[in-house]
């Protein structure tokens, strides 16, 4: 009898004490390699700019503070969209200020800035006659779709006219479409910096964004990325996708990248990264690093996919994304290791 | 014996004095209890028969009495002179005598029927199975045992037409003869459960710690039961009085594959009161097909449950408090997030039902019983991530409103009806009205929070021109504050053209209202752009089914054979499909919404045989298929009706001298067609292979039945996943092929400890 109650008795207590959730620790992974976390928020808030030399954010901002972009280089005089707010612009054709007060989304005439950061593939494209370092405008009337605010809702667009760039200086008139809010600013070029950035809130102002441009090498930030494969029951007949994507882009000033899956991470030298093709298209590292897993319900880094960055300095260094989400689990801090090769 | 005796003797008027005298002893007999003569029940083997109902008739006057037996088996009452007494005990025959001495005592003769073969779903009155218009399926406290089973769930895997789908984060869901579970009506003791995260309710979530039976009614149960009781209603009904003063229980269950479970339960009897508390918590460790991942395919849930109940037998009127609660957590492990494998998401699930319900019944003078209930009921589910630092397992919630979610509902019910149930008379009515106010909150709910008002009134009436026949028709009228409610009809036919058997037939009509989600969600986000259409109409089905039984037996052998047919026409199938009529902004997701949109048609037979000898061996075959033809509209092709077998076999014996009580359990599942609906809205055939589920349990009573050993091994054909040929696997398909069904083979050993007096 005594046996059998030790066996109830060791049957009870089984299920009493041993039924609770055990996981054991495992031992971090030692590594030599920097860390670095950009914080972007979760709401994707910030441009950041990296410099690798010196690991540090040179500058960061906000990206709703800003709306067009101004080549500042001697011979530049293309003019960019906010592409992190989802911006559009639409030439009208028409040369008179105050015909032009309606507007419509238009997938032929409607066009957003393209990735690459070329500026032959800019939405407002080719606005005059160019000769020697000025500019004469064609005097055409340009809608700018100013895109998406923090809450996600359409801020109200402006009608534009690029009077024309002379003594390194742009002349802008801009208004609302009803005539309202008309005013002209002067964007003066500053051959230091890649571009000049300027707000189309109330009479226009001056934004400092980018930090001159020989001390940073990476852009964190949100960007317009085109997708040219919709899906095939999408009703309309769009052949392009364009759709914002958190990633990042190179400095226009040199910087170069390559992309790689083929060796691993760890063992990467110099003498493979001397083999890589370069690329100075300012999406070579992108947003694709990462992908959404709809099972999971969070971002998943491509564990395979690494990089090698020429920066502005000239020196090598390997990179690759560990993260997406900051130690709160927090998405928005995409977060990478780093280490020079050169 | 009946009826005799001297009602017209004639009475001469007394003097005065011996007036004044009687008035004086009227209230002495009123003032002290009234118990001058009393009835004394036993079974044959002398055992008292406690609380059989006794309705005592004075055959000179009007007088009439209603009592109750004890514990002792003992009623007492007050009538005086010749009487005649009515004694009506669920597991005995009708005793009527006339008597007239102080002490009588009466053998009351079994009747052969099982208590548990007693049903109340859907009825008049409660009345044995046989007596049922409905043919009502039902599952045992004994069988419960023998399957040693914990949660619905896992019970109803091997049952006939139902079948068990898992998914790793909703639970367990089921379909019953064909259609699915959000077209099946839940009771927990009469009580509409809620929390239907997805069409159906988790039935792991539902416990059968202190179950007495499981009623199962196939096909639609609308006209009294409502919205989803279109292809059946499953009524849990738990213990609600007991027959010993003080009844207590302590159970452990340990199964391998990671289950550990502890029960405890006590009950308290006297003089018409029961008060009866239940606990107890489950523990599953979760389990992964390749081991070694931290996401896996079952996940680990805790549960927590607890039942208080108090019930009061006032003559012939019963009245019960009921409320139980369960606190669930289960926790979705994340894997290792490559590529430094150092971090993980947690989702942690947090689910609370708590159901309330108050419910008075009984008789209501001679020839009425009514039964009136009011009850609350809350379901809410809480989403939580987590992000665990793998180096530290420090876990931390992410401070992120999106990470987070929190569904609930609220659910009020009144029920109330009065039925005529005199088993005499040529008319017999019922009528009622059943209020249901349902209210749902979360994030994704259009303005937060929608109610659902229903209010709805139900009448039948039960002809019987002669006694073999018997023609229910019935109908249900609603007002609905969300949709126009459907007027619901049901026609129910039983003829007994002898002892043995039963034929049943019925056309009924069915629906289901649109879900407030299907109503009012609102899930607008990067990825997706769905809501909800508030011009729903419901979904409803036409039933009509043929069921036969036969039943046979003597003093050693008994035998049931219940074939049955039916065939159920589906209209109006809320789907989520693409809305094209809404245009949508360029970067947008797609719109998507709810539409009456498919029909199908489902047809099916059983054949359902048991054979018994004595109290072992009891083989219960049963086996039919059920066959589904789908398509959208009038316009489109069909699929076709693909048929789809399956056996369910029950087998029992107690080895007389080891006295051991061996059960062999087994399941087999057809190929099936499970169509689903794609993005471009075209139905298309997804065939899941067949399989089988086999388990095995023996258990033995220890120390003069004190304890109960049981053991085992369960899905002995050590089934997992199930493959299927076609279709997508979803909208977000993950690419893979089969479907979880089970956790392969497990062995279990459990133990029961009663305690009586």
């Amino acid at each position: 009898m005594y046996f059998t109650k030790s066996i109830f008795a060791l049957l009870f207590a089984l299920v009493f004490f041993s039924s609770c959730e055990k996981e054991e620790p495992i031992e971090p992974t030692p590594s030599k390699l920097e860390t670095m976390a950009i914080p972007m928020g979760s709401d994707y808030a910030k441009q950041c700019f990296f410099d690798l030399e010196t690991k540090t954010i040179v500058a960061q901002n906000d990206r709703w503070s800003w709306d067009l972009a101004f080549e500042s280089s001697a011979d530049g005089y293309h003019i960019f969209l906010n592409s992190a707010k989802l911006m559009y612009a639409k030439n009208t054709g028409k040369k008179n200020f105050n015909q032009v007060y309606s507007y419509s989304y238009d997938q032929r005439t409607s066009k957003y800035d393209m990735p690459s950061g070329n500026p032959d593939s800019t939405a407002i494209g080719e606005w005059g006659q160019k000769s020697a370092e000025s500019v004469s405008t064609y005097g055409d009337v340009y809608i700018i779709d100013r895109g998406m605010d923090r809450n996600n809702q359409p801020i109200p667009p402006k009608k534009m006219i690029v009077q024309g760039l002379s003594n390194n200086t742009y002349n802008i008139r801009f208004a609302d479409l009803d005539g309202s809010n008309e005013h002209e600013i002067a964007v003066p070029k500053n051959a230091d910096y890649n571009r000049i950035f300027l707000s189309l809130d109330g009479a226009g102002s001056l934004v400092q964004v980018e930090p001159a441009k020989d001390t940073w090498d990476l852009a964190f930030t949100m960007y317009t990325h085109i997708f040219y494969e919709a899906p095939s029951n999408i009703p309309l007949q769009v052949d392009t996708l364009p759709y914002l994507v958190n990633g990042v882009l190179l400095n226009q000033n040199g910087v170069m990248a390559a992309r790689d899956t083929s060796i691993d991470f760890d063992s990467l030298m110099i003498s493979d990264a001397d083999n890589f093709t370069y690329s100075d298209v300012a999406n070579t590292i992108g947003y694709d690093w990462k992908s959404f897993e709809f099972d999971e319900e969070n971002y998943v880094i491509d564990s395979k996919l690494h990089f090698v960055v020429k920066t502005v300095e000239g020196n090598v260094f390997k990179l690759r994304f560990t993260d997406f989400y900051d130690e709160q689990g927090i998405k928005g801090t995409p977060t990478f290791q780093f280490q020079q090769l050169k | 014996m009946f009826f005799i005796g001297n009602r017209n003797a004639a009475y001469r008027t007394p003097p005065m004095l011996l007036r004044f005298c009687v008035f004086f002893l009227l209230l002495l007999t009123l003032f002290h209890a009234r118990a001058q003569r009393s009835i004394t029940l036993t079974d044959t083997a002398g055992k008292p028969v406690v609380d059989a109902y006794i309705v005592l008739y004075q055959l000179a006057g009007n007088g009439q009495e209603t009592v109750f037996t004890d514990n002792n088996g003992r009623a007492q009452y007050a009538l005086e002179g010749q009487v005649i007494i009515e004694a009506r005990h669920m597991q005995f025959d009708l005793l009527r005598d006339t008597l007239n001495q102080k002490e009588a005592k009466y053998t009351l003769r079994p009747n052969n029927i099982n208590l548990s073969e007693t049903v109340i779903t859907g009825q008049y009155m409660p009345v044995s199975q046989k007596q049922s218009l409905y043919p009502v399926q039902i599952i045992g406290a004994e069988k419960i045992e023998r399957r040693a089973v914990f949660n619905l769930s896992g019970l109803l895997s091997q049952e006939l037409n139902i079948r068990i789908t898992q998914d790793n984060v909703l639970g367990s869901g089921l379909s019953l003869m064909g259609l699915g579970g959000e077209q099946v009506k839940y009771l927990l003791d009469g009580v509409p459960l809620l929390g239907r995260m997805n069409g159906d309710i988790d039935l792991n979530q539902i416990n059968l710690i202190d179950v007495e039976r499981i009623e199962i009614i196939e096909g639609p149960v609308s006209v009294l039961y409502g919205t989803n009781a279109m292809g059946g209603v499953i009524n849990i009904i738990t213990r609600t009085t007991q027959q010993q003063k003080v009844h207590a229980s302590v159970g452990t269950y340990y199964e391998s594959v990671g289950n550990y479970n502890v029960d405890a339960s006590v009950g308290f009897y006297k003089k018409g009161h029961f008060l009866g508390l239940t606990g107890g918590r489950n523990f599953f460790d979760g389990f992964a097909l390749n081991s070694g991942q931290r996401d896996q395919d079952w996940n680990p849930r805790t549960q927590y449950f607890g039942a208080v109940k108090y019930g009061y037998q006032f003559k012939r009127v019963r009245v019960l408090l009921n409320s139980n609660i369960l606190s669930e957590t289960i926790s979705n492990k994340g894997n290792a997030r490559a590529p430094l494998y150092v971090s993980a998401f947690d989702d942690k699930y947090n689910t609370i039902r708590w159901n309330n319900s108050l419910s008075v019944s009984g008789d209501l003078a001679k020839k009425h019983y009514f039964n009136v209930m009011g009850a609350y009921s809350f379901f809410e589910r809480k989403k939580n991530t987590y992000r665990t630092d793998l180096t530290t397992l420090e876990s931390l919630l992410v401070a992120d409103t999106l990470a987070h979610d929190t569904s609930s509902f609220q659910g009020g019910l009144f029920r109330g009806y009065i039925s005529r149930k005199s088993d005499i008379g040529m008319f017999n009515y019922q009528v009622g009205t059943d209020i249901n106010i349902e209210s749902g909150t979360g994030r994704r709910i259009k303005d937060g929070v929608q109610t659902i008002q229903d209010y709805a009134v139900f009448a039948s009436l039960k002809f019987k021109p002669v006694a073999m026949l018997t023609i229910q028709p019935a109908l249900r009228w609603a007002y609905n504050s969300s949709f126009k409610a459907p007027i619901t009809p049901s026609l129910n036919i039983k003829i007994s053209p002898s002892e043995s058997w039963v034929v049943r037939l019925s056309y009924a009509r069915g629906f289901r209202s649109p879900a407030i989600k299907e109503l009012y969600l609102d899930f607008f986000d990067v990825n997706h752009n769905i809501y909800g259409n508030p011009d729903l109409k419901a979904e409803y089905s036409d039933n009509a089914m043929l069921s036969l039984a036969y039943e046979w037996q003597n003093e050693s052998h008994r035998i049931k054979f219940n074939p049955s047919f039916y065939y159920n026409a589906i209209r109006n199938d809320i789907e989520l499909v693409r809305d094209y009529d809404t245009t949508y902004d360029v970067g947008s997701a797609q719109p998507f919404t709810y539409s009456n949109f498919a029909s199908s048609q489902v047809m099916g037979a059983n054949v359902r045989f048991t054979y018994s000898y004595k109290k072992s061996p009891i083989v219960s075959v049963s086996s039919g298929f059920n066959s589904a033809n789908y398509h959208l509209d009038e316009n489109s092709a069909a699929t076709g009706f693909y048929f789809s077998p399956e056996v369910s076999i029950d087998a029992s014996y107690l080895i007389p001298k080891a006295l051991l009580n061996v059960s062999l359990f087994y399941k087999f599942n057809g190929k099936l067609n499970q169509p689903y609906l794609s993005a471009d809205a075209t139905i298309g055939a997804q065939l899941i292979e067949a399989y089988h589920l086999m388990d095995i349990t023996i258990s033995r009573k220890l120390w003069k039945d004190r304890f109960t050993l049981s053991a085992g091994a369960k899905n002995l054909l050590d089934v997992r996943q199930v493959y299927f040929t076609g279709g997508e696997g979803g909208v977000h398909s993950s690419g893979t092929n089969y479907i979880l069904m089970a956790w392969g083979r497990s062995y279990f050993v459990s133990l029961r400890f009663n305690f009586n007096s």
